[in-house]
């Protein structure tokens, strides 16, 4: 290979990805206007939220809520959240499976199911019902559990079910069967969209 | 050998927007993540005339951030509070293996998925796959 050769090869390597990552890019957005004319999507949440320097998912501490999840069935969603979280007022959410536990997606546990206790952690925190009928939330618990040990990626695109983030397991549980719980159309699923449903129901909450 | 660390780091990084881009469309993150693995390859056959001290120094600084939030993530270190997020910030900085990562299978040991120690290990591992590419092309 000539030196000419070898520089163009050079400036290939070097340019690749930023070009791959502009043609993306725009396809992306020209395939999903709708989401990106919308000034509520999430992901200008975010952008407004890290330009005031927020970041992650909020002031972590040990808030200690006192809320009961006494009468909990299964397909329950129940949301925590921290302040200044910047992706909206919840930074969590998991979906009641029965006996104390839940099913959720974190990043070094990857989609798994623990015990319902450590929601008291969270500053905010709420239940929801999820408005169906209980073989339907039965099937979505069965199959939200299929991913169990499936990778956590906190900006998880709905598409595909290799990668996934807590949000995304529980919308696309109930989306298999039937059940649309994102009125937004959204590129991400969040916490809060199941909270701005109007397919689920409070049950109870704390903190706000 | 300032040259080839800068390049690796626009590489690396323009790498990380494509992979998450890539992620949209299935399939695509995994064709991306061997890509970068081969661009990887090439500039580090590319440095296979430079010592292999400097491909040293080249490689760890490229990998730097990567090995500081590895080194985090297993000890109580926690500078500025950032322990908490460390392990979120060393998987977006292997966004780009993000698509081979999400093939590592679903097994869990002492609780962890096996995603979870490949990310603790991959700064390391991607030194020596920088330094195994550099030295091929020695010979």
């Amino acid at each position: 290979m000539n030196t000419n050769q070898r520089r163009r090869m050079d400036r290939f390597r070097l340019l690749l990805f930023p070009l791959l990552t502009v043609l993306l890019a725009m396809l992306l957005v020209s395939g999903n206007r709708p989401v990106f004319n919308n000034r509520e999507a999430v992901f200008y949440t975010y952008i407004d939220s890290a330009a005031r320097g927020n970041f992650g998912y909020g002031t972590s501490l040990k808030y200690a809520n006192n809320i009961s999840f006494t009468g909990l069935e299964k397909g329950d969603i129940i949301l925590g959240g921290y302040p200044d979280c910047a992706y909206g007022r919840f930074s969590h959410v998991a979906m009641y499976i029965g006996e104390g536990e839940v099913i959720e997606a974190f990043v070094d546990y990857g989609v798994h199911i623990r015990p319902i206790e450590h929601f008291r952690d969270y500053k905010y925190v709420c239940l929801l019902r999820v408005q169906a009928d209980p073989e339907i939330k039965q099937q979505a618990v069965d199959y939200a559990c299929r991913f169990q040990g499936n990778m956590f990626y906190a900006l998880a695109f709905k598409p595909g079910d290799r990668i996934w983030n807590c949000s995304k397991v529980i919308w696309k549980a109930y989306q298999e069967q039937g059940l649309e719980l994102d009125e937004s159309g959204d590129l991400w699923i969040s916490p809060d969209i199941f909270y701005n449903s109007s397919q689920t129901s409070l049950i109870r909450k704390r903190g706000y | 050998m300032l040259v080839n660390t800068i390049r690796l780091y626009i590489i690396h990084v323009s790498a990380i927007a494509a992979g998450i881009l890539g992620s949209y469309y299935s399939g695509l993150d995994i064709m991306t993540a061997l890509v970068y693995l081969l661009i990887i390859a090439w500039e580090a056959r590319r440095a296979g005339s430079i010592s292999f001290r400097n491909n040293i120094i080249t490689a760890c600084v490229w990998q730097a951030p990567g090995i500081f939030f590895a080194v985090l993530c297993i000890s109580s270190f926690d500078p500025m509070g950032l322990y908490e997020y460390a392990i979120f910030i060393l998987q977006f900085w292997f966004t780009p293996l993000l698509g081979l990562l999400s093939l590592a299978g679903i097994n869990s040991y002492f609780d962890k998925p096996l995603y979870y120690y490949l990310l603790i290990c991959l700064p390391f591992i991607s030194v020596l796959y920088y330094l195994g590419a550099a030295g091929t092309s020695r010979r």
